[in-house]
């Protein structure tokens, strides 16, 4: 397969396709010029905060996404960031070590605040009505999708998606072919998609991405 | 609508990495490319719908027939012949399910960090014996965590260590657990590292 890399990437919410010069991004980033932030800004905002909210959830994200950004241009500041072509893998180790510290920090409150309440209850993380309701219509759509299988694809289904049975496995198991199995899941999520395409919003999680995916400010 | 998407990443690598089984090096290169392709953020997250609504209806589907079905039929009508059936499927099924050592096959729990701290639908039957899995992306590298299961109000039931393999830790409870709320804690180092819910029922 014909990977991406840094050399390849033309950046889709640039509205046009250009190449990014990563060396001359980092070296502008260094002089502490303004456009070379905004530049950094603009190529890995989504994504920082896509990452960000599907790790996180969408609670603070603005504040997260900001000091992820923060946290990059200072190392780079720093000279933290040898090859500018590294650029991609460096912002994803930064990203990554933020959402290790989030998880970390709010383990550490919850624990705290168990301590402090002796065996309160820990309210439940499912924090928005709105989007577990369109989840369960969503999971009854499925439902009914995969009652209209036979149980035997079903089963395969089950292997693969909810006991995380490696695909390998499942093929000997069932003696399928590695084409019979891609076609079944294939099957499995046009069917899926048929139903859902009559009956389904999108979920409000991407919109909620999407309405909040803001400039930069300072 | 998904965005056009005109980059070379496959629909089996996004499925992949949703479902957490990329391997080290793909899953850098393309969390790489994921930061900076909105196509693949897109086909990422209609995965993840995807993935999570297959997940639930499973788990409601093998629910339901778990569930004894209840008497549609006069018990007096059957004859000898279907009843000396249906005893001889009961008995299939009995087997079907009980390992050799004559105790309920074991439950597989994921336990997985996605949109949010832990998997708030993490569930289990009660009763039966647990194997849990533990995802560790995103956490340090060690040679072994801790697992410790804790009631509702934080005491600690049981614990034990394991060593990760494929960036996963699996562990067997040797008991069952009651109905209720319990807390999987995943430790390292002497750290907390992450919590997940866990509803028994
Ligand atoms: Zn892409």
């Amino acid at each position: 397969m014909n990977e991406p890399t840094a050399e390849n990437y033309e950046p889709e919410n640039s509205g046009h396709s250009q190449r990014v010069d990563w060396t001359g991004l980092v070296n502008r980033i260094q002089a502490g010029d303004p456009e070379g932030m905004e530049e950094l800004y603009r190529v890995f905002s989504r994504g920082v905060r896509f990452y960000l909210c599907r790790q996180l959830g969408p609670q603070e994200l603005d504040d997260k996404v900001h000091d992820t950004f923060v946290i990059v241009v200072q190392a780079i500041q720093r000279g933290e960031l040898r090859e500018a072509e590294r650029l991609m893998g460096f912002v994803r180790t930064v990203v990554r070590r933020q959402v290790a510290a989030f998880i970390d920090q709010a383990v550490q409150a919850r624990r705290e605040r168990q301590d402090v309440e002796s065996g309160a209850h820990v309210p439940d993380r499912r924090e928005n009505p709105e989007q577990y309701a369109i989840e369960r219509q969503r999971a009854e759509l499925m439902r009914q999708a995969l009652e209209g299988i036979s149980r035997r694809d079903r089963e395969i289904l089950t292997r693969f998606y909810l006991l995380e049975q490696p695909q390998e496995q499942i093929c000997a198991e069932m003696r399928l072919s590695e084409t019979q199995f891609r076609l079944l899941k294939s099957r499995a999520k046009a069917r899926f998609g048929q139903l859902g395409k009559k009956r389904l919003s999108r979920s409000s999680l991407m919109s909620f991405f999407l309405r909040t995916n803001t400039v930069l400010e300072h | 609508m998904l965005r056009d998407c005109k980059c070379s990443v496959s629909e089996e690598t996004v499925e992949r990495y949703c479902l957490g089984r990329l391997e080290s090096e793909e899953l850098e290169r393309f969390e790489e490319h994921l930061l900076v392709c909105p196509g693949c953020q897109d086909r990422v997250a209609a995965s993840d719908e995807y993935i999570a609504a297959m997940k639930l209806a499973l788990r409601d589907i093998r629910a339901r027939q778990a569930k004894p079905a209840g008497p549609r039929w006069n018990p007096l009508r059957w004859t000898p012949l279907l009843a000396a059936g249906v005893a001889a499927a009961a008995l299939a099924v009995f087997v079907h399910f009980r390992s050799p050592a004559g105790d309920p096959a074991p439950h597989m729990v994921s336990l997985r960090a996605i949109r949010g701290f832990e998997d708030p639908a993490a569930a289990a039957p009660a009763g039966a014996l647990l194997v849990l899995k533990a995802d560790l992306s995103e956490l340090p590298e060690m040679p072994s965590y801790r697992i410790a299961i804790a009631d509702q109000g934080g005491a600690i039931l049981w614990q034990a260590s394991g060593t990760p393999e494929q960036g996963q830790l699996t562990v067997t409870l040797p008991r069952k657990l009651a109905p209720g709320r319990y807390w999987v804690r995943l430790l390292g180092g002497g750290n907390l590292l992450r919590e997940f819910g866990l509803k028994v029922e």
